[in-house]
């Protein structure tokens, strides 16, 4: 390694470069393989690290995830504190009873974080109408993992929608 | 409903029972949501009018599995909703090291007995070979399956003398 100087007054030794993130796998709290980071974004004043652009692949639109959703960076990957909320998006719904509801086709984020407002459901053929549109909020959602299970019934989500 | 003669011995009503042939064909759903299968056959004991388990048809080319009652959440005539995830849901899932390596593909288990409890899992990796690792080293599974920076995962190698 070229030896160079150092006049940052501090010590520089265990900390990380640009290298070290740029180019890696970014690996959510579910054990997603969301992308590779292609980006850095610090602040211009303070000069703090700010987040990390991520790139998902060919047609599918990056995405930004602050410094506080990094839980470290490792030598060959990111780790994330969460679990990406988007990522939901064209998992089945069940309701309680395992009943299926549709596919969650959009995600209502609350602001620019990543805590969910609501989701949007379309139906499963024959099961709520064809091109229907469900809302539902995100109390009502008890696991979003491989897919989603709600905690209450499709006949209790339908009769959310008429109010 | 048709009219029924009802001749009640026990303490469930007819309207809190289920017509099993109705379950046959339905979906199996993790603990997590995850579609394990459709219900292949529902077993009773031979010496009793009790629900043992199902067995759970994966698909083409892929064994089934039976599933004991224990393993059952909800039993309903839309789908079953186990309380846990099926050990072989994590069959071929990415192994990764906390150093966010992929060190290789879990492609078996060893249980304790034939309950859902794996005590390790064998995993195979390039160049890496095929090696054990004891689920106390698991950080978390979900999409990939994390390991505890305590394990060491194994070199790789070209060649291993035996």
């Amino acid at each position: 390694m070229n030896h160079q100087k150092n006049i940052s007054g501090k010590e520089l030794e265990g900390t990380i470069t640009s290298d070290d993130i740029l180019g890696k796998d970014v690996i959510d709290l579910d054990g997603r393989f969301i992308g590779i980071t292609e980006k850095i974004f610090i602040h211009p004043e303070t000069l703090d690290f700010v987040g990390i652009s991520v790139d998902k692949g060919f047609l599918r639109k990056g995405l930004s995830i602050g410094s506080k959703f990094i839980e470290r960076v490792a030598s060959h990957a990111i780790f994330l504190k969460i679990s990406i909320s988007n990522e939901i998006r064209g998992l089945k719904v069940f309701d309680k009873n395992g009943k299926k509801i549709g596919k969650v086709i959009g995600v209502n984020l609350i602001g620019s974080g990543n805590e969910i407002d609501a989701i949007e459901v379309a139906s499963a053929i024959g099961s709520i109408g064809v091109g229907k549109k469900l809302v539902i909020l995100s109390k009502y959602i008890d696991k979003a993992n491989y897919n989603i299970l709600l905690n209450v019934t499709k006949k209790e989500v339908m009769d959310m929608q008429i109010v | 409903m048709e009219n029924l003669d009802i001749t009640l011995k026990g303490v469930v009503p007819f309207e809190k029972t289920i017509n099993l042939k109705e379950v046959l064909g339905r979906e199996v759903i993790s603990k997590n949501g995850r579609i394990v299968g459709r219900v292949h056959q529902v077993r009773m004991a031979d010496n009793g009018m009790h629900v043992e388990g199902i067995l759970v048809s994966r698909g083409f080319f892929r064994s089934k599995i039976f599933l004991s009652e224990g393993y059952i959440n909800k039993l309903t005539e839309d789908s079953i909703v186990l309380n846990i995830d099926p050990f072989i849901l994590f069959k071929n899932l990415k192994v990764v090291s906390s150093q966010g390596e992929v060190i290789g593909k879990v492609v078996d288990f060893v249980r304790s007995d034939n309950t859902n409890d794996v005590s390790a899992l064998i995993v195979k990796g390039f160049m890496r070979g095929k090696f054990n690792i004891p689920s106390s080293f698991v950080k978390s599974v979900g999409y990939s399956l994390i390991l505890k920076q305590s394990y060491e995962p194994p070199k790789k190698h070209f060649w291993k003398r035996t």
